[in-house]
């Protein structure tokens, strides 16, 4: 029988698949800026189910900390995409190879 | 002993605060400021004992937290004269670089971070920083010729710091395993010294200690970055290389290597002995086939380091006594061929023998300069190349026997390479180039040249001034 | 010994004073040679003080100070005045004074005389250093020292490129002797344990220390020391830079290259001679390697065309003769030879310089002819010059050949003798030869017609310098004349041992002398017949080509030693050092740069390659991991 902690675990490492693949494969930028909050949110149910078993509240409150960073960055990573967007009129991935040595 | 090695530093920060346009100002300040310096210097020559083998003068002041590491610097009479080697040559410098054009105030800043790591690395009484300050002084040498050098200065300073800090890594790795030896309770010199007979279970410790100095001395086959770094780098950075920076070598030798772990020292020294031979053989020849003034003394640096090298890894106290004494023959006549030469780059801006002759005719006072310190760069009895030799080859027979013939030919060597650059310099008739260039010299230029030439009859004459002074420093076995 | 102390710095350092002031205030003429002269005869008068104080046995000693000492090396600045060295000084200093006076003149229409003067008044410095120091390293402080001032001096007018070279090749030339003088120094340090002569000299008296010591020790010393004196002293092989050295001003030629610094190398010797006196093996290669020098110098003078030139070549040969003196063991006569060669030799420079003055330069003797007329006062002082040299009777050569000639024939036979007689008659043959084509006949060119007699100043120290080579010969002569022998008795205390003394017969003595002055008579009459018309039309032949491109010596050292020499080091020093470590490090610099390149493509740019490469690194961490 499945327990609850492994189910959520295993909700966990599906949103985390599936963040990975959608970042992966998806050619608009801010698709895979979701991919990347997907991610983020099967990271932050591990370290909830994480916070339970060892039966402290280092894990919620590590959580936070993860929302909290994630939604700046989320904030910071968008106003990059307009300025992009309003620079080069579009938002394709494989395009922007500026950071190539 | 603190005042001697900050104070370049102090005065590196005073300098930094001078805006750009006020270049002459701060090449005056340059110059007042070494006399507090010498003031200082003169203190510590007056307390250090002459007999005090090893630091007969040892300040600690603090702890750091890592590597089992003190600040902790050690004074003797080894370290102390090349200290005042050092002030001595970067005080004829900032004579020089009064009104000179391109001695700019961020020049004078890094110049002076070059004498805090130079007067640090000699100072130090603690391995990791001995360390720190002999990897710090890469950093402004390497700006000093990668800014204000020659063409190809970009080159000479990237070999430079790629060989210098290859062989400093090894050091490193070195000092980590000691620190990492519980029986070593801290990284100061007299505790390394103690379990020198543990850490000489591991041979290859002296191999590792070695290469920094020997890339540094340079002792041939490591010896290439010299003649890129020397040709490209500026007139004073030529100087401070052939004077100081190259003796660190030598002087890391002795205190770092020989002192510290005689028994490994020994056991390698017929190889340097072997390097040392060839260095001057090669080197000479290195001299021989140059066409390029400051490349041809640049190779007389290798075959006279050779020299030095032989030196001290000769058992013999009159080697040994001879080598030392050679580092200051050597900085001073090697220094005043750079100088001089520097002096008529400065005005000519060709570095080629072909370009040049009839100095003698246009101006008699460098003709003479640069015929003296030539004369004194091939031994010539009187001045203080000769004397260091002299007790070279003398001490290298009592130990060695006949392996002194081949140093003999260095002797020769050293005529045959010497004597037509002074011809094709000084003598002959006047070359369009030196026609075209007044070459008449600034009051300041001429005191700069002036403490080279009495240091060298001085030293010549009475070198046992010197000799006495460092004689119970210097290890024999 | 009796040694008293003396100061005989003050001797060195007023010449060198000299020289500083005319190097520093850049005297007008005729200061700068009036002060060079006067700090010399100020020199030449100390000396002449100390050398009341000697007596044969007495020992000048000045203590000096300790020069410098590490380990077995203790070196002392400190000098020492004997008999012998006493009567050497008053050559340096007098003749040298003479010297100074004669370029006074000789310089003053100059460019810069003051630096001639500087350099010739360190030059005096030098020589002093080297013969009254008590140390040999002293002695090669002097040694050093007078080689770099012929070196400068040589090249004195730097603008032309061969005057330069002349110098480098002198100077390099003398280093190779060098080398075997350094040599022997350091075998002294080691094995004697001092340099100091006098320590040196009694330590070899000690047998029971001698015993102790390997056997090859004293004749390598003795050799180092003859190799060096080839050097100086121009003999075989090394003698090839005394001719080139001509390049210098006239003066320099005389005092320098004739008087003083040549003759160093038999100073040295003498000084040491107890010590050469044991080896005999090495005295025999000094007399054949000096018989050879002398006669092939001078089978080279017979053909010269250049004045100065054919006075080198006899130089050389003189030198020769001083060498075979001293290798047939008689250091006496060797010295007794140095003493009135510096007088004659000295003379002859000096009037050959005044013919070129008057001649305008020009040098070569087929160009002359005819100057007895337009220069009388020469023509006199080079008479007497090529009368004492060819050893006419009564005068200095003559008595100075003559025991020369009689200790060959006594100590190494009839073939040595038979050789150097030959040089001999040589030289006379020579000299007449250049004294006819200069002076006797008709003026054969446009300069030699309008040829001029010196000035006063110039004629003064030839008079002086003639009355000397016809009288200084007095000082000793052949026993079987007189049986006092002032010179040798003078110069034997001041060694305190005795030397083997053997006598010929009286009728032997009598025959030598007799062919060895019949002889001279004889090739200075052919030689004045042969040319006094002017020069014989040469018919070239091999024999003549070969004297006349000096046995071509240099040609084959520049090929076969120089070249090959230079040629292999730059080759082996290109080799190893541009090719090997320079292209050994550019090529570890290039493998960085290839692995670079190489790891550089999974660097794309694209941010979805960057996260799956993520992806497969924590995959590849997991896995292994997993394995562990």
């Amino acid at each position: 029988m499945i327990s609850q902690a492994h189910l959520i675990l295993l909700v966990a490492v599906i949103l985390f698949s599936v963040g990975t693949v959608t970042f992966l494969t998806k050619r608009n930028a801010v698709v895979a800026l979701m991919g990347i909050e997907l991610m983020l949110n099967g990271i932050n149910l591990v370290l909830l189910q994480a916070g339970q078993l060892h039966g402290n509240a280092e894990g919620s409150s590590l959580m936070l900390f993860v929302v909290l960073v994630a939604a700046a960055e989320a904030a910071l990573a968008l106003s990059i995409f307009v300025i992009l967007f309003r620079k080069n009129g579009m938002l394709i991935l494989e395009n922007y190879r500026s950071m190539k040595g | 002993m603190l005042k001697v090695l900050l104070w370049p530093l102090i005065v590196a920060f005073v300098l930094s605060l001078f805006p750009k346009s006020k270049k002459s100002w701060a090449q005056w300040t340059n110059l007042l400021l070494h006399l507090p310096w010498i003031l200082f210097l003169l203190a510590l020559v007056k307390v250090t004992p002459l007999q005090g083998a090893p630091f007969g003068l040892f300040e600690s002041y603090a702890t750091l937290p890592v590597f089992k590491s003190l600040i902790a610097l050690g004074a003797d009479t080894l370290n102390v004269s090349l200290v005042a080697l050092t002030l001595f040559l970067s005080f004829s410098l900032s004579l020089y670089f009064i009104g000179h054009e391109k001695i700019s105030v961020s020049f004078l800043v890094f110049f002076h971070l070059l004498n805090f790591g130079t007067v640090g690395s000699l100072l130090a009484a603690d391995a990791f920083l001995f360390y720190v300050f002999w990897e710090f002084m890469l950093i402004p040498l390497f700006f000093l010729i990668g800014i204000w050098g020659s063409e190809n200065r970009v080159y000479a300073a990237l070999k430079f710091f790629a060989m210098t800090l290859a062989g400093s890594l090894a050091l490193l790795a070195a000092i980590f395993f000691i620190s990492s030896m519980p029986e070593v309770a801290s990284l100061e010199w007299t505790q390394i010294r103690a379990q020198s007979g543990l850490i000489s279970q591991h041979p290859w410790i002296i191999w590792a200690f070695l290469v920094a100095f020997l890339v540094k001395v340079p002792v041939w086959p490591l010896h290439t970055w010299l003649p890129d770094a020397h040709t490209e780098a500026p007139t004073a950075i030529s100087v401070m290389l052939a004077g100081v920076l190259l003796k660190l070598g030598v002087y890391g030798m002795l205190r770092w290597c020989l002192q510290l772990f005689p028994e490994m020292y020994w056991s390698t020294s017929d190889i340097l002995f072997v390097a040392g031979l060839v260095g001057i053989i090669l080197g000479s020849y290195g001299a021989l086939r140059q066409t390029d003034i400051k490349r041809m003394i640049a190779y007389s640096s290798v075959a006279h380091l050779g020299f030095i090298v032989i030196g001290i890894t000769s058992t013999s106290a009159a080697a040994q006594s001879g080598a030392f004494f050679q580092n200051f023959a050597h900085g001073l006549s090697t220094g005043l061929l750079f100088l001089c030469f520097g002096m008529i780059y400065d005005r000519t801006h060709s570095r080629k023998l072909a370009d040049y002759g009839g100095l003698a005719t246009s101006n008699r006072f460098l003709a003479f300069t640069f015929v003296f310190a030539a004369m004194a760069s091939v031994g010539l009895p009187g001045l203080p190349g000769f004397i260091g030799e002299f007790l070279i080859l003398s001490g290298t027979f009592y130990q060695r026997g006949l392996w002194v013939l081949i140093p003999l030919m260095g002797v020769l060597l050293g005529a045959l390479y010497t004597l037509p650059l002074v011809k094709g310099l000084v003598f002959g008739k006047v070359s369009p180039l030196v026609e075209s260039h007044p070459l008449k010299l600034k009051w300041n230029e001429v005191l700069a040249l002036l403490p080279y030439l009495v240091g060298l009859v001085v030293l010549g004459l009475l070198p046992q001034i010197l000799l006495n002074w460092t004689q119970g420093s210097i290890p024999v076995r | 010994m009796n040694i008293v102390e003396a100061s005989l710095v003050w001797i060195i350092l007023i010449p060198l004073f000299g020289s500083i002031v005319n190097g520093l205030f850049r005297l007008k003429s005729p200061f700068n040679g009036l002060i060079a002269t006067a700090a010399c005869f100020a020199s030449f008068v100390l000396s002449l003080l100390a050398f009341l104080k000697l007596s044969p046995g007495t020992l000048l000693v000045d203590p000096g100070y300790l020069w410098f000492q590490a380990g077995h090396v203790q070196v002392n600045m400190s000098f020492e005045l004997s008999s012998f060295m006493g009567t050497m000084l008053l050559v340096i200093t007098g003749v040298g004074t003479l010297i100074h006076l004669y370029a006074t003149s000789y310089m003053s229409h100059d460019k810069s005389p003051w630096r001639f003067f500087s350099y010739l008044n360190l030059f005096v410095t030098a020589m002093l250093v080297l013969a009254l120091s008590r140390d040999l390293v002293g002695v090669f402080l002097g040694w050093e020292g007078v080689g770099v001032c012929s070196y400068l001096l040589i090249g004195y007018w730097f603008e032309e490129d061969a005057n330069t070279k002349a110098g480098m090749k002198a100077f390099i030339t003398n280093r190779i002797g060098d080398l075997g003088f350094l040599f022997a120094l350091f075998l002294a340090l080691a094995f004697f344990g001092t340099s100091q002569v006098s320590e040196i000299l009694t330590w070899i008296a000690d047998p029971s220390k001698l015993a102790e010591i390997p056997t090859w020790v004293m004749p390598a010393f003795a050799l180092g020391i003859f190799w060096a004196a080839t050097g100086k002293s121009a003999q075989l092989p090394l003698y090839v830079w005394l001719p080139d050295a001509m390049a210098g001003p006239t003066p320099v030629s005389a005092l320098i290259h004739a008087a003083t610094m040549v003759t160093s190398g038999i100073l040295v010797f003498v000084r040491l001679w107890p010590l050469f006196s044991t080896q005999a093996q090495v005295l025999d290669l000094v007399f054949w390697v000096a018989i050879a020098t002398a006669l092939l110098a001078a089978l080279i003078a017979i053909t010269q065309r250049d004045l100065k030139k054919v006075l080198a070549y006899s130089t050389v040969s003189q030198l020769g003769f001083m060498f075979a003196a001293l290798g047939a063991g008689a250091p006496v006569a060797a010295f007794f030879h140095v003493v009135t060669h510096a007088c004659f030799k000295a003379l002859l420079f000096l009037t050959a310089g005044s013919v070129i003055h008057g001649m305008h330069d020009h040098k070569d003797i087929f160009e002359m002819g005819g100057l007895r007329k337009k220069m009388p006062w020469s023509h006199i002082a080079y008479l007497v010059g090529c009368v004492a040299i060819a050893g006419f009777p009564f005068t200095a050569g003559f008595f100075s050949k003559d025991i020369i000639l009689a200790k060959v024939f006594e100590s190494k036979g009839l073939l040595g003798y038979s050789m150097l007689l030959i040089a001999a008659l040589l030289t006379s043959f020579y000299m007449f030869r250049s004294y006819a084509l200069t002076f006797l006949g008709n003026p054969r060119t446009e300069h030699a017609e309008h040829a001029h007699e010196s000035a006063p100043m110039i004629l003064v120290p030839l008079m002086v310098l003639s009355a000397l080579s016809l009288l200084v010969g007095f000082l000793e002569v052949p026993h079987i004349w007189w049986h006092v022998q002032n010179f040798s008795t003078w110069v034997e205390g001041s060694w305190s041992f005795e030397l083997v003394e053997g006598h010929l017969s009286v009728a032997t003595e009598w025959m030598l002398m007799s062919i060895a002055t019949v002889g001279s008579l004889a090739a200075a009459f052919f030689a004045i017949k042969k040319y006094s018309a002017g020069p014989v039309a040469t018919n070239e032949n091999t024999a003549w080509k070969l004297s006349f491109n000096k046995f071509y010596v240099d040609e084959v050292y520049s090929r076969f030693i120089v070249q090959p020499f230079r040629r292999l080091g730059v080759a082996l020093s290109t080799c190893v050092d541009e090719k090997g470590i320079n292209g050994g490090l550019h090529g570890s610099f290039g493998l960085y740069r290839i692995s670079g390149q190489l790891l550089s493509v999974f660097q794309t740019g694209s941010v979805q390659s960057y996260a799956l490469f993520m992806v497969f690194g924590l995959l590849l961490i997991w896995g292994l991991l997993q394995l562990c």
